[in-house]
């Protein structure tokens, strides 16, 4: 069975002052290169930054991202990444959920079983693990509410929205730890504090102590410091970033017009 | 032998193709690249080969996350019908260096299905737990171990292990629940009831700590038992001088379950130990426990 994979690649040129986006197709590489698939994580990476940069995703082949989507989950709802067989867990579920989202298109998932999933996999304390059985922690808590919400799931898909607010919100000891009794780490004040917006909860945690503490942590890369400054922007008066896409208000301005078209 | 040492003469590398006009091109070591040129090369002629595997080992000290090469690999060790337990030995000495690397802790569970041995896997996983006690790989890791192989009869003892060392181990605390709960086996209500005994004993021994909290909470919820045999417990505690926002939190749940069913008295002490959270006990969710109070004030 052969399976059609596109690989998206970004351009960014400067000519004349201004910034021009190109999008380049590959097809499938099976006729030259075999293992080139395309990967969940980098196509939610390559998409969100297209709608930062301004595009209109109309130059993505859609049908393509959807189709190949299917491939990838797996009979208990989760998803890899590749289709070469690795790990599947909550991650990709959320690739999936938010790709799906950006592209107005949800037939390339499974939703009932991502729901599934996501329910077996909250913990006794109220906490989402990366999968079944697994210790709660805050990244996969996120990417499980965050698709949920994306998928518009919320109700359904957690057991206690109440027990899981308390356990985002006992995640706060100066700054956010990911799992309890961890120390804090710059990023939890985004993936803890996000799924608390998404849940219409930020307003419970202590500004002060997770802005005192973003300001003297350091960041150990840019995935880090990215994550930083994201965790305080939930704390700004005008909302400026969307919790569940990560991306700026801005940048989900241009999907609603652009590619939802819709104001 | 290493990859250099290999007659590569009828090669041909294949250059990465980054496109036209390449944005933000990676440096790339020039070993790597000239590496990944002949891995294409024999990616496409579908080779596997000693030299093949050779190549894979040095790509793999530059990019321990290239997960293409990681499968390449797998192929090869199976075409080639290679000591697979070498190769576990192979890992033992990877993770070392790379403990928390998804694609290596992905690789020993690929050979390890292969293999259908798992007999060396819980002291694989104990030794990278000695070092780490909360790596989150090593614990999924081990819970596939143990689902796949049956492997659940060991587990609390190792469970104890750990909390003798580190009571306040989260990761160890939910494998105590996974052992449990997910095994096939299911508990009776009167071992149930022994662990929430359990639970209360490890809480008494450091009572700040959440994770007993949140297990013995789990675990009645699993019971016919209700969250009220925590009561005496979290009045003890208090009437001891012992302070824990845990204990506190856990009475105000208790007496909002006995407000909505009509309890004035405890509708009361739930708004009181509210306001002993926010203003004092737990002032850093002050914010959330004024909700919880104002919840409680709007019961009829």
């Amino acid at each position: 069975m052969h399976n059609k994979f596109y690989l998206m690649k970004i351009i960014l040129s400067l000519m004349k002052g201004f910034a021009v986006l190109g999008v380049l197709h590959f097809q499938c590489r099976a006729s030259r290169l075999p293992f080139d698939a395309s990967n969940l994580a980098m196509t939610y990476t390559a998409l969100t930054s297209l709608l930062i940069l301004g595009d209109d995703l109309s130059r993505v082949d859609k049908s393509a991202i959807i189709n190949a989507m299917k491939y990838l989950q797996k009979d208990d709802g989760s998803f890899t990444q590749t289709y070469q067989g690795m790990e599947s867990d909550m991650r990709f579920v959320y690739c999936a959920c938010a790709i799906s989202y950006m592209l107005n298109d949800f037939s390339g998932i499974n939703i009932d079983k991502v729901v599934q999933y996501i329910k077996e996999s909250q913990s006794y304390d109220y906490g989402i693990g990366q999968g079944p059985g697994l210790e709660s922690h805050g990244g996969s808590t996120f990417c499980a509410i965050a698709s949920l919400y994306l998928l518009n799931k919320l109700d359904e898909g957690l057991l206690s929205k109440d027990k899981t607010i308390f356990w985002l919100i006992s995640r706060q000891e100066s700054g956010f730890q990911g799992r309890a009794n961890k120390p804090p780490d710059t990023c939890y004040s985004f993936w803890i504090g996000a799924s608390l917006m998404i849940l219409d909860s930020f307003e419970f945690i202590d500004y002060d102590q997770n802005y005192n503490f973003l300001m003297t942590t350091r960041s150990f890369d840019v995935m880090h410091t990215y994550m930083g400054v994201a965790g305080l922007s939930l704390m700004e008066e005008s909302k400026k970033l969307d919790p569940a896409l990560n991306i700026s208000l801005k940048a989900r301005k241009n999907l609603l017009k652009c590619v939802f078209k819709s104001e | 032998m290493s990859f250099e040492n290999y007659d590569w003469s009828d090669v041909v590398p294949i250059e990465q193709d980054d496109g036209p006009d390449p944005l933000a091109q990676i440096a790339y070591d020039p070993e790597y690249s000239k590496a990944m040129g002949y891995f294409r090369a024999l990616a496409q002629k579908n080779e596997h080969s000693e030299r093949a595997l050779t190549l894979t080992e040095k790509i793999i000290e530059h990019n321990p996350a290239h997960y293409t090469i990681w499968h390449y690999r797998q192929q090869i060790l199976f075409s080639l019908n290679k000591d697979l337990y070498e190769e576990l030995d192979f890992i033992r000495n990877q993770v070392e260096q790379n403990p928390k690397n998804y694609q290596l802790w992905h690789h020993r569970q690929v050979i390890v299905e292969k293999l259908k041995d798992c007999s060396l896997e819980s002291s694989f996983t104990e030794e990278v737990l000695n070092d780490d006690s909360k790596n989150y790989h090593a614990w999924t890791y081990r819970q596939w171990v143990i689902r796949t192989f049956n492997l659940w009869d060991n587990e609390l003892s190792f469970v104890e292990k750990l909390l003798e060392k580190d009571i306040r181990n989260n990761s160890a605390w939910n494998q105590r629940y996974f052992a449990i709960f997910y095994n096939p086996t299911k508990p009776s209500e009167e071992f149930l009831e022994q662990e929430v005994q359990y639970g209360i004993t490890k809480i008494k021994l450091a009572p700040n700590n959440i994770s007993p909290w949140n297990y013995v909470k789990g675990v009645i919820a699993k019971s016919k038992l209700k969250i009220d045999v925590l009561e005496e417990l979290c009045k003890t505690l208090y009437q001891q001088g012992i302070i824990s926002p845990h204990a506190l939190g856990c009475l105000v749940d208790i007496y909002e379950d006995r407000a909505k069913c009509g309890s004035i008295n405890e509708k009361e002490l739930g708004i009181q130990t509210c306001i002993l959270l926010a203003e004092q006990h737990d002032t850093i969710r002050q914010k959330y426990w004024n909700y919880r109070k104002h919840v409680l004030t709007s019961i009829a």
